[in-house]
């Protein structure tokens, strides 16, 4: 008992000891280093999620300038605006629109998986 | 300023929210890295390193959870990923300085012998120390110098709790014997 007792106690001394221990400091030019590099970064981070508003905000604007041309085409063929297509220039029109936007679907899907790869664990 | 706000902030990429953490955690960061590898180069390696993969995955930290913990357990597979690579051998090098206490006490620096005393005595632990094994020289400076709780370190180390309490107890008997 008085042994398990001693024990006990050194060890206790032990942990007060351990938690007494000088704490080593990083260098400052690593800390300096670590700072700057890590701002760097942060900005090339920062300009690709720009980069990435930009193209989606592009993407749409492309979506919208397609629709646009699509449905002038059919106002002043005096068809209405939502049925179905009828005539050679209204079906060239359409399959303009379903091919742009077939492709900005496309676009938007590289983006995602450009994304994925970026935020995959190297 | 909550502890917290700052890693939300950093995940939103505010360079300031990167300065106050690692000016937070710098220090602690840094001798959790040298304690386990017991190596200032592969510390300062890996310091750099740890930092990087911060902000690299940052958005995987869930904040509604300490960030020490998670920031300890980038550092840790970082740590592990070297030791691995490195020869088995070199885990458990002692360090480069093997200055004494008394070496590191200055000539010109005013000092009782109570503090000479301390620091040979802090000098002999530390050597002590890092003949440990890594895994125990890890947990011992997660409990006693970083001061968290069983439960923290069981998410350090991915770990059951029950393993964390048994590895720290090993390596503080451990130490015990070897500073006798």
């Amino acid at each position: 008992m008085r042994e398990r007792e001693r024990l006990d106690e050194e060890l206790e001394v032990l942990s007060r000891e351990l938690r007494r221990l000088p704490t080593p400091m990083p260098p400052e030019a690593l800390v300096s280093r670590v700072r700057r590099l890590a701002h760097l970064e942060l900005a090339g981070r920062a300009d690709e999620r720009l980069n990435r508003l930009v193209l989606v905000f592009l993407l749409l604007f492309s979506w919208t300038t397609t629709l646009f041309p699509f449905l002038a085409v059919r106002l002043l063929s005096g068809e209405s605006l939502f049925g179905s297509a009828t005539g050679s220039t209204l079906s060239w029109s359409a399959a303009y629109l379903v091919s742009a936007w077939i492709s900005g679907a496309a676009m938007l899907v590289l983006l995602g998986f450009h994304v994925r790869k970026e935020r995959r664990p190297a | 300023m909550g502890t917290d706000s700052e890693p939300v902030r950093l995940r939103r990429g505010d360079p300031d929210a990167f300065d106050a953490v690692l000016a937070r955690y710098q220090n602690r960061l840094y001798r959790y890295l040298l304690r386990l590898t017991a190596n200032a180069a592969v510390a300062e390696d890996l310091f750099q390193e740890t930092w990087l993969k911060v902000i690299t995955r940052i958005h995987r930290y869930d904040e509604r959870r300490p960030f020490e913990p998670w920031l300890f357990s980038v550092a840790r597979n970082l740590a592990i990923d070297h030791l691995r690579k490195a020869s088995p051998e070199s885990l458990d090098e002692p360090s480069e300085s093997g200055e004494t206490g008394v070496a590191r006490l200055g000539a010109d620096e005013p000092g009782s012998l109570e503090r000479l005393l301390e620091r040979e005595r802090h000098g002999l632990l530390e050597r002590r120390l890092e003949e440990l094994p890594a895994l125990h020289r890890e947990a011992l400076s997660l409990r006693f110098e970083e001061e968290m709780t069983f439960e923290e370190i069981a998410e350090v180390l991915s770990a059951p709790v029950s393993t964390v309490k048994s590895r720290v107890q090993r390596a503080l008997s451990t130490l015990r014997k070897r500073m006798k």
